[in-house]
């Protein structure tokens, strides 16, 4: 089986686990699951994550039925969901349910839960909306502590979508963030890029992005949004430590033998 | 044979030959280069009032005022006060926010159809003449690449573009799109690291551009 398809399963098996049937279901509770899986399946499922045992982050986790999901299963170890409402409990016209009932998932309002973490505690960071979250102001001190808190090897799987010239405060990549500035930005803060998939714009939008971006390729000109399996790297300093520390067992042994 | 023109006069005529306008009243320059800029404008530009960015005052004989204060200070100041602005450079420098709130400052001290001409650094130029911090960017933000290396905003010639239109500003002139090439042992050793990168955004180093503020002229 595929590891698409055991993300497929953990996700169905998710909701047999958590869920009444389909039937004793409230429509809008129903078509909000519907939705987790829609978007499980067309963001983050494509990379196949690794979630058997992982501590899993979401950075905006909407009204957090993704994260329940990943964490009904019993393969995630633990699941933390942060956004800047209260979906979960009918904020922000959110469809109400309840995460309580999943052992393992906590879900919270804000950032400032992320400050409570310890460095290297996250194998998993998912974010399907990172611009509409996170301000732009201290945006790089964000993704540098999103970096810090996975273990070595640990994945962030993200959607950032690309700006367009609008002036809005809502506006998508603050504007103006282009795939090589949010390429540039990842690197910087010392991811390594795994994998990308890019959404086009559609017919309707390319106009206007030819007229703004007329020196620009295709690829950053047509570019919607892009979908990034970013990696956190094991650094030199870490792999010296793990070196050193089977040096010593080694010579323990020999000792001992 | 003539003297080789100086980096700072070069940039200037540059600017004059994109269409900065020659004896505007009231201008305002900024940028690494200091009183030569002012220098420099005002030999070639004429205008009628120049004011420079610097903490120091203006040299003896200068004829251009100096003002210590910051950009953002000096836009709360006046706002709108200016016919040309004449940024030299550090335009890019520190994180996102800084730079856009940077170029709003310049949008408000701008007067309506003021103009502004810049000069940019995108993240494809050189810093130090070296393009280490292209190639690794995390390294060069963490200081491990030289503590005195700048840290430059990760803004692309096209992410520029976007966030000029978004400050409301209109591209009049430019200088420099397509202009760069990699040294060739970068692009063989580094090619793959370079590939995370869209190459059309490779070829822009340094853009100098003639920009307009929206309005109607006093």
């Amino acid at each position: 089986m595929s590891l698409l398809d055991q993300a497929k399963k953990v996700l169905r098996t998710g909701r047999q686990v958590v869920l009444p049937r389909p039937e004793d279901r409230d429509p809008a509770d129903q078509a909000a699951w519907e939705d987790a899986v829609a978007l499980w399946n067309a963001l983050f499922a494509p990379f196949s994550p690794l979630i058997e045992d992982a501590d899993v982050l979401e950075v905006g986790c909407g009204d957090g039925r993704l994260l329940g999901a990943l964490a009904a299963t019993g393969r995630a170890r633990s699941a933390l969901g942060l956004d800047q409402h209260a979906y979960w409990s009918g904020e922000g016209d959110g469809a109400t349910w309840r995460p309580r009932d999943i052992p393992g998932l906590d879900l919270q309002t804000g950032l400032a839960p992320l400050d409570a973490l310890d460095e290297g505690s996250v194998d998993l960071i998912l974010g399907r909306e990172l611009d509409g979250l996170v301000p732009l102001a201290g945006l790089e001190d964000r993704l540098a502590q999103l970096y810090g808190l996975l273990r070595p090897g640990g994945e962030m799987l993200v959607r950032l979508r690309c700006g367009d010239g609008s002036a809005r405060p809502d506006a998508p990549g603050y504007g103006f963030l282009t795939p090589t500035a949010w390429t540039a930005l990842m690197l910087g803060a010392g991811f390594e890029i795994a994998d990308r998939r890019r959404v086009w714009r559609t017919p309707a939008e390319q106009g206007l992005a030819a007229e703004h971006l007329a020196q620009a390729s295709d690829d950053e000109r047509l570019t919607a949004e892009m979908h990034l399996r970013l990696v956190r790297p094991w650094e030199s300093w870490e792999l010296d430590a793990l070196r050193a520390f089977g040096d010593q067992r080694r010579a323990r042994k020999k000792k001992a033998g | 044979m003539s003297p080789a023109l100086s980096p700072v006069k070069a940039l200037v005529r540059t600017w004059k030959s994109l269409g900065a306008p020659s004896g505007a009243g009231v201008v305002l320059a900024f940028g690494p280069q200091g009183p030569d800029l002012a220098r420099a404008a005002q030999e070639a530009l004429t205008p009628g009032s120049l004011t420079l960015l610097h903490p120091d005052r203006p040299p003896p004989r200068a004829r251009f005022d100096t003002a210590p204060d910051s950009l953002a200070d000096l836009a709360a100041a006046r706002p709108g006060a200016f016919d040309l602005i004449l940024a030299g450079g550090g335009l890019e420098t520190g994180d996102l926010s800084h730079v856009r709130d940077r170029l709003e400052a310049l949008v408000d001290l701008l007067a309506p159809a003021g103009v502004l001409a810049v000069a940019i650094d995108t993240l494809a130029a050189p810093v130090a003449a070296e393009f280490d911090s292209l190639l690794f960017p995390h390294l060069a933000r963490t200081g491990e690449l030289g503590e005195d290396l700048p840290i430059r905003a990760p803004l692309p010639a096209a992410a520029w573009m976007l966030l000029i239109r978004a400050s409301g500003l209109t591209l009049e002139a430019a200088d420099g799109f397509g202009g760069q090439s990699l040294p060739r042992d970068y692009a063989d050793l580094h090619a793959a690291r370079l590939a995370a990168y869209d190459p059309v955004e490779l070829a822009t180093g340094t853009l100098r551009l003639i920009l307009r503020k929206s309005g109607d002229e006093a």
